[in-house]
């Protein structure tokens, strides 16, 4: 026991060293570099310091990058938790956060209000980041009913084919939404693949409370997904109620995407794969997993938006391109390496 | 002694399809039931039905008295343990953590496990002499290691009943000897246990109560002795039986010749 405990601490203490270089990289990194002293420097004297000392360049272009990496490290965390939330319930290590339908949802909402007009934002989002939530959202309570209305209820296979089916629908009529409007095609495109250029702080407060009841949700509901490890039918005689846990703990988690999907655009990937490189280091039991997974894809996800913004200066890349270009092959690697659900 | 395990006029099956009608059968605490029958009989069916895990078709199914369908997932796992044929994890978990899941009808879904429940999952652990692959993932064990942590995870949550589903397949004869010495064990312990098995004669030996399914969907039971005739078991299995009486062993059965088509029929 005490040696499975000294092995998890010792992980977590890994990867969060890594967050911390991720957002070192961050600050540190861009079109005008600054030394590892002199942005340590701005940070630590940003708020409390003079008034002279805050409106520094330096402090300024600080203060701008450690907002980006938050809102970077926000995302990833809630799409890696959600993502491990989701492999839990399904039982399926190819499972994503977007798998309920809730990316295609938020797209065809954010689609809809670039093309068409969005209203006014409300509760701190943008009228776009408003109906990317609503999308979202509205396509996980979709895809429940229309799960629940087939004989199977809510059990993992329906609800893996109705969140299919209705996440190619969306993208049908995100499509045609498109081809309708072609004017705001560069617009939407680059909303669809994900970034993080000209959001702040201010939007990751409207999308915090959700991602954390997202977070807190898996986290009650993390021995419940261990049990669902054993397929439903055990898990029943073990004393849980399958179909709830999926509705309650997926619902929350649905919530938790559509907030960072409201945020950034619908980014993949991370969601996919820090699950899987969390499990190597704390192993499957979602306690453990959630948490580590969280500190992965944020890490994975600071470290792409530097890349995004960097590689190709002053073009920005979409942050979704760079979370495959840099994940794939690491993914690969560790798959060749040991099997997908090797033994540690 | 009032029954914690019951069937009365239980009919099982799947929609449409009834696959065990009528069956009424009961074992208490210090008992060990035995239920035999040819393949795709409906052992199985029957016992899940039981347990809740399938609804039941008419009749009624209790648990310690109470209506099955009427008690809530966790009030049943704490009355009854279920040990599934087949076993199989996503992820690789531990076998520790296989048999840490028992404890989840006490703990409920919220409270972390505390001492008692590490008690018992190492009780558990030790009782089926399982403590050697206790950090081995669970994926990685024999059929036969694979087993024994299962019960062990029944064990651990601690239930009155032990309802077991053809626990002894796959198993060398020196392993099955050892589960069903086990299992009677369990029940002289004071638990009650419901066991699937096709070995007629360890049945017969170990069993203090019988159940009999046929193809046809009826359900025979009684004392070992009365249920497990040889005629019973020749229209049961379609198989001629010789029997025996050795003098350490006792009665015995062992089968002869497959029935032919006709002949089977004939018997009907």
């Amino acid at each position: 026991m005490s040696k499975d405990t000294n092995r998890a601490v010792l992980a977590y203490a890994g990867l969060a060293a890594l967050l911390a270089a991720s957002f070192a990289a961050a600050i540190a990194l861009g079109a005008v570099r600054l030394s590892p002293v002199e942005a340590a420097r701005a940070l630590l004297s940003s708020p409390a310091a003079s008034d002279e000392a805050a409106s520094s360049p330096e402090a300024i272009i600080v203060g701008i990058r450690f907002a980006r990496a938050c809102l970077a490290a926000a995302v990833g965390a809630s799409l890696a938790a959600s993502g491990a939330v989701f492999q839990g319930l399904f039982r399926n290590p190819l499972a994503d956060p977007y798998v309920i339908g809730s990316s295609g949802g938020a797209a065809l909402g954010a689609v809809c209000a670039i093309a068409f007009g969005s209203g006014a934002g409300a509760l701190g989002f943008s009228g776009i980041g408003l109906a990317a939530f609503a999308g979202g959202l509205g396509a996980t309570m979709v895809v429940y009913l229309v799960a629940g209305a087939t004989r199977l209820r809510s059990d993992a296979s329906s609800l893996l084919l109705a969140g299919t089916a209705l996440g190619s629908l969306f993208s049908a009529l995100v499509s045609i939404v498109l081809a309708l409007k072609d004017k705001d095609l560069h617009q939407a495109w680059f909303w669809l693949l994900g970034g993080f250029s000209g959001r702040g702080l201010p939007e990751l407060a409207a999308s915090a409370p959700a991602m954390l009841a997202g977070f807190a949700a898996a986290m009650a509901g993390s021995r419940s997904l261990d049990l669902l490890s054993v397929g439903d039918e055990e898990a029943t005689s073990l004393g849980l109620r399958p179909a709830a846990t999926r509705f309650v703990v997926g619902g929350f988690a649905a919530l938790s995407v559509s907030a960072a999907v409201a945020l950034s655009g619908a980014i993949g990937f991370v969601g996919l794969v820090s699950p899987h490189i969390a499990r190597r280091f704390v192993g499957p039991r979602h306690v453990r997993l959630i948490p580590a997974a969280a500190l992965v894809g944020a890490s994975l996800l600071v470290v792409a938006d530097v890349v995004a913004r960097t590689a190709f200066a002053p073009v920005e890349m979409p942050v979704g391109a760079m979370t495959a270009l840099i994940g794939a092959p690491f993914f690969v690697y560790k798959i060749a390496r040991r099997g997908l659900d090797g033994a540690r | 002694m009032s029954a914690l395990l019951e069937a009365r006029g239980l009919s099982a099956g799947y929609g449409e399809r009834v696959v065990v009608a009528g069956a009424s059968f009961s074992v208490s605490a210090g008992s060990l039931l035995v239920v035999l029958g040819p393949n795709g009989c409906g052992k199985t069916t029957v016992l899940k039905t039981c347990l809740g895990l399938l609804p039941p078709l008419s009749g009624d199914a209790l648990l310690g008295g109470l209506p099955v369908t009427g008690l809530r997932p966790r009030e049943r796992a704490r009355l009854a343990a279920w040990v599934p044929q087949l076993a199989e994890s996503a992820w690789s978990y531990r076998s520790r953590d296989i048999v840490a899941q028992g404890r989840f009808a006490a703990r409920g879904p919220f409270m972390p496990l505390n001492g008692d429940d590490e008690a018992a999952v190492d009780a558990a652990l030790d009782a089926m002499d399982a403590r050697a692959f206790a950090d081995r993932p669970f994926s990685s064990l024999s059929g036969g290691e694979a087993r024994r942590v299962m019960i062990a995870r029944a064990l651990a949550q601690e239930t009155p009943l032990i309802v077991l589903d053809e626990p002894a397949a796959h198993l060398d004869p020196g392993r099955q000897m050892e589960l069903m010495e086990l299992l009677a064990g369990l029940a002289r312990s004071g638990k009650a246990v419901a066991v699937s098995v096709h070995d007629v004669n360890a049945a017969k030996r170990f069993s203090d109560l019988a159940l009999l399914v046929g193809k046809d969907g009826s359900a025979a039971f009684g004392a070992p002795g009365d249920v497990l005739t040889p005629e019973n078991l020749e229209n049961a299995y379609d198989t001629h039986f010789i029997h025996g009486d050795h003098e350490s062993y006792g009665p015995y059965v062992l089968p002869l010749s497959r029935k032919r088509a006709k002949e089977s029929h004939d018997g009907r």
